[in-house]
């Protein structure tokens, strides 16, 4: 007869990655919407957008590559378009990785309209009604990661310079604005998937006491919370639940909140997996051991 | 002039120099100083952007030798330099000489198409090898495996969209773990490389950290 544990204990692991295909996929394909609990770090995040006022300029960091964009897509696009509704608000995209300017380019492309739909060009895209070069500008990639913050956070004019990453003048743009230096920044918004929160900490928060708020991949989000729990960050979106919270505060649903029945079973399938290898532990691995043990003896 | 440059001591100066241009603001307020701080940093990232570079020279040289020495993964090499390569040459060379759109079909193409799904399918298939892992380690061998577990499961619960909805104080408990053990730990941790870079510091200052001038293991 089959041992029962035996079986539990050494169960193939490409049963389990079919399990997990089935598991995920269904989900996104047929959601079914169980509930989800919007926690703190969401809810000062989205204060602290919601209380923007007109005049106040803020900075949307790209800190994505790649590998971390499919985790981060849905919070820019939930964030992005929450501050952009926000009327009378400056909005200035960079990004301190090679590849973040893609993403700054696909993000605007999924919540913008082009202003020549017949030849879509960037950057000339209106976001919920903010034209480019007027409400809102794209100064691109700064080399160097934490010293581009540090010298942007030392001599933002200077660095920056007088162009944005298209070669259009923008000293105008900042001189309209008010931006005389990094201080007259209101809010940082960085986007990260490989830890950039601490340097805009450390080079903004640090000496211009600027508002930081940070979306993290769900790896690094322990980095962070240190600086959160501290107060230097002011609030915190986790990995796509994140974004799936934004997005229900809201009320704009998007794919974050249609990928959380994925989560929640993936989670609560991760507990039956755990729970089910330790009765096949207890039920024959321990007991086989033990006997071997015995018998080499 | 040029044995002048090569000498220990030169090095060390410069490094000494440029450590109290940017240490001394911090504590004291002097505008000579502050504005000499601010140039040096424009001026790290722009030698962060000579360092690209120099990363391309080394790669492709290393690549190719690879590559012709047939040593084992050869054929990675290939196509690391003509990844490499391809997206300069699309991204960087027809951008400057202004062939085509802004930025190039091809580097779009590139990108969208090969690198984005490419390093998202390696990311997204660690969820596979968790579900594996979670199966064959977390097993209570001992005390310290099912402490481990309890916290896991917790932690996962307050992870869990779902969590919260099943039993409201998984919020709670994974909080408290997060906010206290992993603080704590975590904490250890920066404290550790903070005072390690204090002494490092300190050691390259006084000139008895030499490895960043190439001097190390060679007699003066």
């Amino acid at each position: 007869m089959t041992n029962i544990f035996k079986v539990l204990a050494t169960v193939d692991r490409r049963v389990w990655y079919v399990i997990i295909f089935f598991i995920i996929g269904i989900p996104l394909i047929r959601p079914v919407g169980l509930p989800i609990k919007v926690g703190d770090w969401t809810k000062n995040f989205y204060n602290h957008v919601e209380a923007l006022k007109p005049g106040d300029v803020v900075i949307v960091n790209f800190d994505i590559a790649a590998f971390g964009w499919d985790e981060l897509k849905a919070q820019t696009v939930a964030v992005c378009r929450h501050v952009f509704s926000k009327p009378g608000v400056k909005v200035i995209f960079m990004t301190d990785m090679a590849q973040g300017y893609v993403f700054i380019e696909k993000m605007i492309a999924m919540i913008g309209e082009p202003d020549n739909p017949e030849k879509p060009e960037f950057p000339w895209y209106t976001i919920e009604g903010k034209k480019y070069l007027v409400d809102y500008i794209n100064i691109g990639y700064f080399a160097g990661r934490d010293v581009a913050i540090a010298a942007l956070s030392q001599d933002f004019r200077g660095y920056v310079g007088d162009t944005d990453w298209y070669g259009n003048k923008i000293d105008k743009w900042l001189d309209e604005v008010g931006i005389k230096n990094a201080g007259d920044i209101d809010v940082v918004i960085t986007f990260d998937c490989a830890g950039a929160q601490d340097w805009w900490v450390r080079h903004w928060y640090l000496t211009w006491k600027t508002v930081i708020l940070n979306g993290q991949i769900g790896v690094s989000v322990p980095e962070a919370v240190p600086n959160y729990n501290a107060g230097m960050l002011k609030g915190l979106l986790a990995s796509t639940r994140g974004a799936a919270e934004y997005e229900y505060l809201t009320g704009k649903p998007g794919m974050a909140l249609i990928a959380m029945d994925a989560f929640s079973l993936i989670h609560l399938f991760l507990i039956l997996v755990i729970v089910l290898g330790n009765i096949g532990y207890f039920g024959w691995e321990r007991k086989e051991r033990r006997a071997r043990v015995f018998v080499g003896r | 002039m040029a044995s002048i440059i090569k000498r220990r001591e030169t090095g060390l100066a410069i490094t000494l120099i440029s450590a109290m241009i940017m240490f001394i603001p911090y504590f004291f307020k002097i505008p000579v100083l502050e504005a000499a701080a601010a140039t040096a940093t424009v001026w790290a990232t722009i030698i962060n952007a000579f360092a690209v570079c120099l990363v391309i020279y080394t790669m492709s040289r290393r690549q190719y030798l690879r590559v012709r020495r047939r040593v084992r993964g050869w054929p990675y090499g290939v196509w690391m330099l003509f990844g490499a390569w391809w997206l300069i040459l699309t991204g960087l060379i027809l951008d400057a000489i202004g062939v085509g759109a802004k930025p190039s079909l091809p580097f779009k193409f590139f990108v969208d198409s090969i690198i984005v799904p490419a390093d998202a399918t390696i990311y997204s298939i660690l969820c596979f090898y968790m579900t594996s892992a979670c199966a064959r380690a977390f097993r209570a061998r001992n005390l310290k495996a099912l402490l481990l577990m309890i916290i896991g499961f917790f932690v996962l619960m307050k992870q869990a969209p779902i969590g919260a909805v099943i039993w409201p104080p998984f919020e709670p408990i994974g909080a408290w773990i997060g906010d206290y053990l992993v603080m704590a730990a975590n904490r250890v941790f920066l404290l550790g490389v903070g005072l390690g870079a204090i002494a490092l510091c300190v050691r390259v200052l006084t000139g008895r950290e030499l490895a960043f001038l190439g001097v190390i293991g060679r007699k003066e």
